[in-house]
């Protein structure tokens, strides 16, 4: 697992695919915290939120990146295809944590330059822990569902970038959707859960965790069920 | 010892409606040296590729012998970011392979294919013929239970021809079963001991005899300035490469005399020729 992880860094890094998204997150940080003060549950759960789209372009951009020639010579040196394309996600996973310790981390140091002025209230260890774990999970969200428009499952590729822009806009919007047109709160769970997650903090001076629960564990669910469903898509498709 | 490695039992492939192989029926042994021939298009890639799992089949059944190790040499490797060195490497340690056994492999076969200069340079960098010898350094960086050949030496000059050439016979000697798509006939004569046609979709199997007979000679020549080729001298040469105006050329041992001949009537002068080994 170790040299596939190296391997796989090595191929992403050296193509320089990573900064845009990376430098795009980076402006977002600085314009949204540009004003003093901000309220932490509010601003955390929008950069947490951008987050998602960032690691939707992320996860898309690092599919269509795979080549598929190095991937069959991998895969045979490999002989663990389930394997494979774990590291593959995992390597998502580990920029995940960079974005979201990045989308943290930012804040927290204005915060401190700032004298402890940059939020409306002080900041607290549940604040910090929870604006990660929040952070982290919109990253995974997002990687999963970019990841998941992998070229061979979705061989047309104009469709992959329509049907990904139109699923991560939906995740978001899903709930203003519903309020207009009731409807389509049944097909609303085809859609990642950014929606349910961030409402659940709507008003909120503070994270409360009884709130959270159902979204989060409906996130990680949702997570876990594309991951699996792409790894056995992937198998199956082969080349 | 014979004991199946591979068996396609009556496997088919279509995409979408176009069928492109029906009823395959393949058995893979030790020591087997298979060359599949056949127009561009006809499914030898695809063959090779459902031998490798790497492709799925539309009906049929395929068993494999437990463990096996399978090595890979595609017809056109990616031109992608990643040095010679790093991939090798890369690959050599996914493989279960030591650090230091991967570094005196790669070191060997780096100066064996003449790369030593380009390890450190981006394979999007480099030529098509030197990008093919990653892909065969790749595949021959262990010894596998079988080797399978994508138009191995398409783009490669005829000195790394030669090499691998032996490489694959010494890897023959060891056990390794190899099956190769190709178009040369004298690499065919070199390397396979049996040889099937994809014709119809179907796999039918060619008489190697006349072929076998056939031996070759390798013949370098200095060329006169803005010189080339007859057409009809190229239907008589199964190879020829130009390095300026070095031109050296892999004819039938038949035809020799006669290529001789016409190309010193042109004002080519001979430089080098010696038998090819079988």
């Amino acid at each position: 697992m170790k040299n596939l992880l190296v391997y796989h860094f090595k191929t992403h890094l050296k193509s320089y695919k990573l900064l845009l998204p990376f430098l795009i997150y980076l402006i977002y940080l600085f314009a949204a915290y540009g004003i003093m003060p901000f309220s932490i549950v509010s601003s955390f759960s929008e950069s947490a939120g951008v987050l998602f789209f960032i690691m939707a372009y992320v996860g898309f951009s690092y599919a269509e990146l795979e080549n598929p020639v190095t991937e069959q010579l991998v895969l045979l040196r490999v002989n663990n295809d389930t394997l494979y394309y774990l590291s593959r996600l995992t390597v998502l996973l580990i920029i995940g944590v960079v974005m979201s310790l990045l989308g943290l981390l930012y804040p927290l140091i204005l915060n401190s330059v700032n004298n402890d002025h940059l939020f409306t209230r002080s900041l607290q260890f549940d604040d910090v822990a929870i604006g990660f774990f929040l952070h982290y999970l919109m990253a995974f969200l997002g990687a999963m569902t970019g990841s998941f428009f992998h070229p061979r499952i979705i061989k047309n590729r104009k469709m992959a970038v329509l049907l990904l822009f139109f699923v991560a806009v939906m995740g978001i919007s899903k709930g203003a959707l519903a309020d207009y047109f009731p409807p389509t709160r049944f097909v609303a769970w085809v859609f990642p859960p950014i929606f349910d997650i961030l409402a659940s903090f709507t008003g909120q001076e503070f994270f409360v965790i009884p709130a959270m629960a159902l979204p989060v564990t409906l996130a990680i669910v949702y997570g876990l069920v594309l991951m699996i469903g792409q790894i056995k898509l992937l198998k199956r498709a082969k080349f | 010892m014979n004991h199946v490695l591979i068996s396609l039992n009556s496997i088919s492939k279509c995409f979408g409606k176009k069928l492109i192989l029906k009823d395959i029926n393949l058995e893979i042994t030790p020591k087997n040296a298979i060359a599949l021939l056949g127009p561009n298009g006809s499914g030898k890639s695809t063959l090779l590729k459902i031998i490798a799992g790497l492709a799925k089949i539309s009906s049929g059944a395929i068993d494999y012998a437990p463990q096996l190790k399978i090595a890979y040499i595609p017809e056109n490797f990616p031109k992608i970011e990643l040095t010679p060195v790093e991939f090798i490497k890369s690959l050599g340690l996914i493989g279960g392979l030591t650090p230091a056994k991967v570094n005196t492999s790669m070191t060997d076969l780096f100066q064996a294919f003449q790369m030593d200069d380009m390890g450190n340079v981006p394979i999007k960098h480099l030529s098509k013929g030197t990008i093919q010898k990653v892909a065969v350094i790749q595949a021959l960086l262990t010894t596998p239970d079988i080797l399978l050949l994508d138009e191995p030496l398409s783009g490669q000059d005829i000195q790394s021809q030669q090499l691998f050439i032996q490489m694959v016979q010494e890897l023959h000697q060891q056990g390794v079963a190899t099956i190769m798509s190709c178009h040369e006939r004298f690499l065919v004569n070199q390397l396979a001991h049996s040889a099937y046609e994809i014709s119809d979709h179907q796999l039918i199997p060619l008489d190697l005899s006349g072929l076998k007979e056939a031996n070759y000679d390798v013949m370098t020549f200095e060329a006169p300035a803005e010189a080339t080729l007859d057409s009809e001298l190229h239907h008589l040469i199964e190879k020829a490469e130009w390095d300026h105006n070095r031109l050296k050329l892999i004819v039938p041992k038949d035809q020799s005399d006669l290529v001789l001949k016409e190309l010193l009537k042109h004002q080519f002068k001979l430089r080098a020729m010696e038998g090819m080994e079988q």
